[in-house]
């Protein structure tokens, strides 16, 4: 395994892809510290640009722009209280406070160096488990596929938040969506309407930015958000390292478990950022000596959230490489990227392709290391970004994500999807319907059914969704995690039901 | 009542898409055929739907407040209005000439300038539209629309 790691590095030791990456991070950074842009944003509109890369200098820029994105969200969220990206939400909760009380510098260090340490260990993980569990894949058949993928849908439902039936719901758009165009196997025309354009079903790019991109901007316009912050505190960073190294130092069973519980979800195919952050900042508040100093400035509170989000970036290229199923959306994108380029993620790409595969792994460690140096030194520069008026930046976003929908197909039809994607995402936010159940339901949609299909084709009974262990594991978990789901509601209604016998 | 128009719209979907599904065609070999799937899902989400609509119904009842009518968002209708223009006059007038026009139309619509300050808007609008369309020709290979110019 070693020697494919330094295989791995080998490839990407090169000055154009170490540039790549080094151009990627920086501008991660500056797309998440904006607030209301996405890390899957960012690594959308990155993938034009890739085009006439190879798929490793590609992809390299790509995670680039990934890890400095999940830790861009960082600045905004300690600096004005607004989450940079959904992956920075728990870091508001005590970095704000903290910077408020005079102490910007302490939690932008605290959330730099956790970032850091939680992707070195999510990496880590990545280079031990990935080849072990991609050859645990090659057991995996059509049964357990559908499982896997049954089980990821009702992960993302159970952890939509406020409304589980509009998440529910959100997801059933999702799946509807990626069934319009030519049925995979028989070659039918589904819900095109005459549009020959559909015959390939709706692009995935288009889609995924009108629904956050745009649809985000229009809310940002709604709200008045105009991103013209003014930082008004001064921090050096230098000054802080003594009290940062305290922290960490008393908070080492956080930091991992942290990166443990990001790594972790990561993993489970459809799992996102903002899930990873709220899941470590509730646990290390379960943990904690000290559970009512949270949300007050609690440095335990921003290690949780930041380490956990960076580790969930090295996590989420799990199932990418080795089942060919995105961790999150942002990796989702990434695996549209290696499509594009011809290679198909899998079992087999650890073995037929062990340069490419660990050359992916190694431009992750290396871009945290990246993220960490250019972050530290230029931590000024990049708080600069909040003095750009949003009337000046908005309508360049729209223009990126109309340049990016077009590039895919050089069609003015994929811009069209985006603006009726932009629309539907804009009055699903507006009417509290969560946008990852959607995207997620678009992603796994075709390879729940293609599943099914097979499975059926290979054997008429439907014994083998059982018999088989790990696709009887799978179905075990989603039934577990919609019982989890719906836990809070059953004790929502036991309590109303006491109370109306009480009275 | 937000919930209940999603509700009703979410049953009139499914249910409309249902009906379609009876159009696919279908083959031996395949037992579940290509409208399983979809019959599955969008007999979900009318189920769904169903469900938050009797909610919302159930909620609007037991509610003693009166829901205040909220403020039409003109601005964000107004952006995907122009945005709409922009992408119908794209093929024809062009990336340059379109998005310069979109560019300062948006920005005028977010925060308004003096007429006097227009042409210089324009004029660096111009050059970052022409900027973008020569960086994406040459380095990304992606020919973005010329219009009937070229």
């Amino acid at each position: 395994m070693w020697d494919h790691v330094l295989l791995g590095f080998g490839e990407i030791m090169n000055g154009y892809t170490l540039l790549y990456i080094a151009v990627g991070v920086a501008a991660g950074l500056v797309i998440g510290s904006i607030p209301g842009f996405t890390v899957t944003e960012g690594v959308a509109l990155t993938l034009p640009l890739t085009y006439g890369m190879s798929a490793v200098g590609g992809i390299a820029t790509m995670i680039g722009v990934f890890v400095g994105a999940m830790t861009g969200g960082l600045i905004s969220a300690t600096l004005l209280g607004i989450p940079g990206t959904g992956a920075a939400i728990a870091t508001t909760f005590d970095g704000h406070p903290m910077a408020s009380r005079g102490e910007p510098g302490r939690a932008l260090a605290l959330g730099i160096v956790s970032s850091f340490i939680g992707g070195i260990l999510g990496g880590v993980i990545l280079v031990v488990a990935a080849p072990w569990l991609a050859r645990w894949a090659l057991d995996f058949g059509p049964w357990e596929y559908f499982s896997m993928t049954l089980f990821a849908l009702t992960v993302i439902a159970s952890l939509t938040g406020d409304s589980l039936l509009k998440g529910l719901l959100s997801g059933t758009v999702g799946l509807f969506v990626s069934m319009v165009g030519m049925d995979k196997f028989l070659g039918v025309e589904r819900f095109t309407f005459g549009f020959y354009q559909l015959s390939g079903g709706f692009s995935f790019i288009p889609v995924l930015i009108g629904l956050y991109a745009f649809s985000q901007i229009m809310t940002n316009i709604e709200d008045g958000v105009a991103a013209n912050a003014q930082v008004q505190a001064r921090f050096s960073l230098r000054q802080e390292g003594h009290t940062v190294m305290k922290d960490l130092s008393s908070s080492t069973f956080n930091l991992i478990r942290s990166s443990a519980i990001g790594t972790l979800v990561g993993i489970l195919p459809a799992a996102g950022g903002s899930i990873a952050n709220i899941l470590s900042y509730d646990q290390a508040k379960k943990g904690s000596k000290h559970p009512e100093l949270f949300g007050k400035g609690s440095p335990e509170g921003v290690i949780a959230a930041e380490s956990a989000n960076n580790a969930l970036a090295g996590g989420a290229l799990i199932p990418t490489l080795a089942f060919g199923m995105p961790g999150d959306a942002a990796t989702a994108v990434m695996l549209g990227a290696l499509m594009l380029h011809g290679i198909e993620p899998g079992p087999l790409l650890f073995s037929t392709q062990p340069g490419l595969s660990y050359g992916i792994i190694a431009s992750y460690l290396v871009a945290n290391v990246m993220m960490f140096v250019i972050l530290s030194g230029g931590l000024k520069a990049f708080t600069q970004v909040f003095r750009l008026p949003g009337h000046v930046l908005f309508p360049y976003v729209l223009i990126f994500c109309a340049i990016g929908s077009f590039a895919l197909h050089h069609r003015v039809f994929d811009i069209w999807i985006l603006f009726g994607f932009g629309v539907l995402g804009y009055l699903l936010r507006k009417g509290g319907f969560p946008l990852p159940p959607l995207v997620l339901g678009l992603i796994l949609g075709p390879m729940a059914e293609v599943n099914l299909r097979r499975a059926v084709m290979t054997d008429y009974s439907l014994l083998p969704f059982v018999t088989r262990p790990i696709s009887l594991f799978f179905l075990i978990l989603a039934v577990v995690s919609v019982g989890y789901a719906v836990r809070p509601q059953i004790q929502s209604l036991g309590r109303k039901s006491q109370q109306v016998e009480s009275e | 009542m937000a919930n209940i128009v999603s509700g009703v719209l979410f049953i009139a979907f499914s249910t409309f898409m249902y009906l379609e599904t009876f159009s696919f065609r279908k083959a031996r070999f395949d037992r579940l055929g290509p409208a399983f799937f979809p019959r599955i899902v969008l007999v979900v989400m009318g189920i769904l739907g169903l469900a938050l609509l009797i909610t919302a119904l159930r909620d609007s009842v037991g509610s003693s407040k009166k829901q205040r009518a909220g403020r039409l968002p003109v601005q964000v209708i107004a952006t995907f209005a122009m945005f709409g223009v922009y992408v119908m006059i794209l093929p024809s007038l062009g990336f340059v000439f379109s998005t310069t026009l979109f560019v300062v139309g948006f920005q005028q619509l977010l925060k308004p300038t003096r007429w006097t300050r227009l042409p210089f808007q324009l004029l660096v609008t111009v050059v970052i539209s022409y900027g973008l369309n020569y960086v994406f020709l040459n380095f990304f290979n992606v020919f973005l629309p010329e219009g009937f110019w070229s």
